[in-house]
């Protein structure tokens, strides 16, 4: 019979992890967990980067067999993440029970976003970015919107701009910078989690 | 429904970033990175990750013992039957090792006789291939 789905084994994660360089994953996940969260809180992303090693090593989160052991432990801290958003959601949902007016306030804007098209949305993140402080460079404005036409894979992304993809990740590295306030808007508009 | 397509992407963009880096041991960083990482302010970095790794191993060894149990219980088993089923144990023998693919494991197997596999089960020494894995994964 073929074997599927096959998950590593204790041993196999623990040979893995000796060889990665755990703490500068640990802090690439941190920076990408204060990304994904919504308050941007960073002891609460540098938790859940070690959780995410919990996880993994405890095999409550499985590392199957032919997958990248890195790329699990980011999309884990994604869907951790995702958790504390939507207590986070759930938690000023109740503290602003029993005010009508906010939520009455609160409900309508989401209405009113809601209904912009993907272009309209597009085009706002867009200018989002081009009014930050310190402004985009040219590439990471180029990056930006190829990650928004839905080119995110770093190599397509450096084939699409035809640029060497070392520039591309630079380029990235600084544009991540800029990316906070564009989720805070999108949050405030009623996008996310 | 709210479309949370933009955010998504730029998620996914991300994400093949931080993915893309390399996490080896032999790894360069900038020493604006090294600084941040293993400087003072990024002790609690390699703290974390001396706790990670120590986890880890703890995690594999109680593996390794879940291992020795499990062994340890087949060979009372085996035991137990050979006295219920005598004379039974070699056909299911040589099925085992034909099923797994071991025969090329033993010369002439085809030909071996009924005596010479009950030798194999006889010598069989549990302790000894306990020893062995146990010797074998703490080479890993």
């Amino acid at each position: 019979m073929e074997k599927e789905n096959s998950f590593a084994s204790r041993k196999e994660v623990e040979k893995e992890l000796q060889k990665l360089d755990i703490p500068l994953l640990l802090k690439k996940l941190e920076d990408y967990a204060t990304y994904l969260l919504n308050d941007h809180d960073r002891d609460k992303a540098f938790d859940i980067a070690g959780q995410v090693f919990d996880k993994i090593i405890t095999q409550e989160r499985k590392w199957y067999e032919g997958k990248s052991l890195k790329s699990t432990l980011f999309q884990a801290a994604k869907s951790l993440s995702n958790n504390e958003n939507k207590k986070l959601k759930r938690k000023r949902q109740l503290e602003v029970e029993g005010i009508e007016i906010e939520d009455i306030a609160a409900h309508d804007q989401i209405g009113q976003f809601d209904k912009l098209s993907i272009n309209e949305l597009k085009s706002i993140a867009v200018d989002l970015l081009k009014n930050h402080d310190p402004p985009p460079d040219y590439l990471e404005e180029l990056i930006f919107e190829c990650w928004i036409e839905g080119i995110t894979k770093q190599r397509e992304v450096a084939q699409y701009l035809e640029q060497d993809i070392k520039e591309v990740r630079k380029g990235v590295k600084r544009l991540k910078r800029k990316l906070d306030p564009i989720k805070d808007e999108f949050v405030k508009m009623g996008y996310g989690q | 429904m709210v479309n949370n397509k933009i955010l998504e992407l730029i998620e996914e963009g991300l994400l093949e970033y931080y993915v893309s880096l390399n996490y080896s041991k032999e790894s360069e960083f900038t020493v604006a990175e090294g600084e941040a990482i293993y400087g003072k302010e990024g002790a609690k970095y390699t703290k974390l990750a001396k706790r990670i790794l120590f986890k880890a191993k703890l995690e594999s060894s109680k593996n390794i013992h879940a291992k020795i149990i499990s062994i340890s219980e087949a060979s009372g088993r085996l035991e137990l039957l050979d006295k219920d089923m005598k004379g039974k144990v070699f056909p299911i023998f040589k099925r085992h090792i034909e099923k797994y693919g071991l025969a090329a494991n033993y010369r002439n197997f085809e030909s071996m006789t009924e005596k010479e596999m009950k030798e194999i089960l006889d010598q069989l020494n549990f302790t000894a291939l306990l020893d062995n894995i146990i010797s074998e994964l703490e080479d890993e």
